[in-house]
């Protein structure tokens, strides 16, 4: 069954989230520098991170986790347009989705980087 | 009782409904493409019976147009009578049965029936392989289409090794239209662009408009296409002025081809819209975004689904700005369309409204958030106990 970390500090979305990935190995973190260390310790299939989040920013946490796994697959999210949504890009995230997010959208997403 | 020059004549009568039908079928022309192949199955039943040849040619003429038109019951309907037509006039390695489960397959795949297709795709391979060998452009165009299934289904490396096979028999073959490979190309990119390899996926899509410009000429829809997928790929690796050269070359072959205001000036309006935003000229993408709001507005309706990525991205710019009336505003006109879309019980509704509450949490607005996750939580809730 494939690990999935949310990465996201708005509560309620970050349970919606679960809601909707009860079907996954679910890890949950809601601040920068928990993603960073439970990829380390649990290596997840797919990372969906927020990029505005407490402690350590998105961005940050996207590029220390590709250094220490150059093949994760980290998706990023984020509600505040496409000047952070190319810097998640070059930082190494596989695609960025704009909030908010189209429901069929956010599955085919995550479903595309389980299987490759 | 009907003589052998009449048959003569008729013949001709029904040679020329086919042929024309195939010709506005090619360009587009749906709705005479529709007449004239309704003419050809009358003729053919009135004059060469119910279960001929020429009638089941007729069916799977009308069935391809009717799955242009996205009727695809109709569309299945006849390529199951064609079928049983062939198949009792025929054994089963004939060529026209292939190409017929072909087609049916093509039906199944865009009413979302992956498993029905795959085993039609086989089930026509493997006759064709009978039929032509292994070196044969319907051979590599089987593989396109069981590829492009596999695409479908998020099955990659199946779908890239198909792809590749494909293209090695599209380059042996000389009696090939060069529009297959073309195609080929650009369905491998989209598999390679998927993981991630941008350099890899945008010399494949260079390959396919090199060949569909070729093809087509400068100023064909595909032509249009084709630009985009690179554009896309320049975006993805931040070459915003790469990016948006080629999304404004797109915007000027659209603009020719469909006029001004077409819905899909709209696409490439936002397109540019998020290189601008990308390259920090916030106010040029503003402008942009708003001009693909009332292109989409004026040619698709003020309650189109298209509109909630456009109203969306705007709303995104604000927010990032921290002009969050205007934020609120577009992402609240976003919600109303998804509301009328999908029914105000539907998860995408509930996603939109979990995102209007982070956006006011985050400005202290706590009542107003907490009031719209609550609504929220209860549409979500009762959407995944389904």
């Amino acid at each position: 069954m494939p690990k999935i970390l949310i990465v996201e500090d708005y509560k309620d979305l970050s349970d919606f989230y679960q809601e909707f990935l009860q079907e996954d190995t679910l890890l949950t973190a809601s601040d920068g520098e928990t993603a960073v260390s439970f990829y380390k310790e649990y290596n997840p299939d797919v990372v969906l991170m927020d990029l505005k989040l407490p402690n350590k920013s998105g961005i940050d946490a996207i590029k220390e986790i590709l250094q220490f796994d150059p093949k994760a697959k980290i998706i990023a999210i984020t509600a505040y347009g496409s000047t952070i949504g190319s810097k998640a890009l070059e930082a190494g995230a596989k695609e960025v989705l704009r909030k908010p997010i189209r429901f069929d959208e956010l599955k085919d997403t995550i479903e595309k980087y389980k299987s490759c | 009782m009907i003589s052998k020059n009449q048959y003569g004549s008729f013949d001709a009568l029904w040679d020329n409904a086919t042929h024309k039908a195939i010709i506005c079928y090619n360009e587009g022309k749906y709705n005479e493409a529709l007449e004239l192949a309704k003419l050809s199955i009358n003729i053919a039943k009135k004059v060469y019976g119910e279960d001929s040849n020429k009638i089941a040619i007729s069916m799977n003429n009308l069935s391809l147009i009717y799955d242009a038109q996205g009727k695809f019951e109709e569309a299945e309907c006849l390529l199951i009578e064609s079928l049983k037509i062939w198949k009792n006039q025929f054994d089963s390695d004939n060529s026209n049965i292939a190409t017929s489960l072909n087609n049916l397959a093509g039906i199944y795949v865009s009413r979302g029936k992956y498993k029905e297709a795959e085993s039609l795709y086989e089930k026509s391979l493997e006759i064709k392989r009978k039929f032509f060998g292994e070196n044969h452009v319907e051979i590599a165009r089987s593989y396109n289409n069981l590829a492009d299934l596999y695409r479908l289904e998020k099955k990659y490396e199946e779908s890239e090794s198909l792809y590749k096979k494909a293209i090695k028999i599209f380059e042996k073959t000389k009696n090939n239209k060069r529009s297959d490979i073309g195609s080929t190309f650009n369905n491998l990119a989209e598999v390679i662009k998927i993981k991630g390899q941008y350099d890899e996926a945008l010399k494949l899509y260079k390959k396919s408009f090199e060949i569909w410009k070729t093809t087509y000429g400068p100023d064909h829809p595909d032509i249009a296409t084709a630009i985009n997928n690179i554009a896309g790929i320049y975006y993805l690796k931040g070459s915003y002025v790469e990016a948006e050269k080629l999304y404004r070359e797109v915007l000027k072959i659209d603009e020719k081809v469909y006029g001004q205001n077409h819905h899909y000036n709209a696409m490439t309006y936002n397109n540019i819209a998020l290189v601008k935003e990308g390259m920090g000229q916030y106010e040029d993408a503003e402008q942009y975004f708003k001009a693909a709001i009332e292109i989409s507005e004026n040619t698709l309706g003020k309650m189109h689904p298209s509109l909630v990525t456009y109203l969306n991205n705007v709303a995104g710019l604000y927010r990032a700005r921290e002009r969050y009336k205007e934020a609120e505003l577009y992402f609240i006109k976003g919600l109303l369309v998804l509301e009328k879309t999908f029914g105000t019980s539907s998860p995408d509704v509930a996603l939109a409204l979990l995102n209007l509450a982070e956006m006011y949490d985050s400005i202290g607005r706590v009542d107003e958030a907490k009031r719209f996750s609550e609504s929220a939580k209860s549409i979500y809730k009762k959407f995944f106990k389904k």
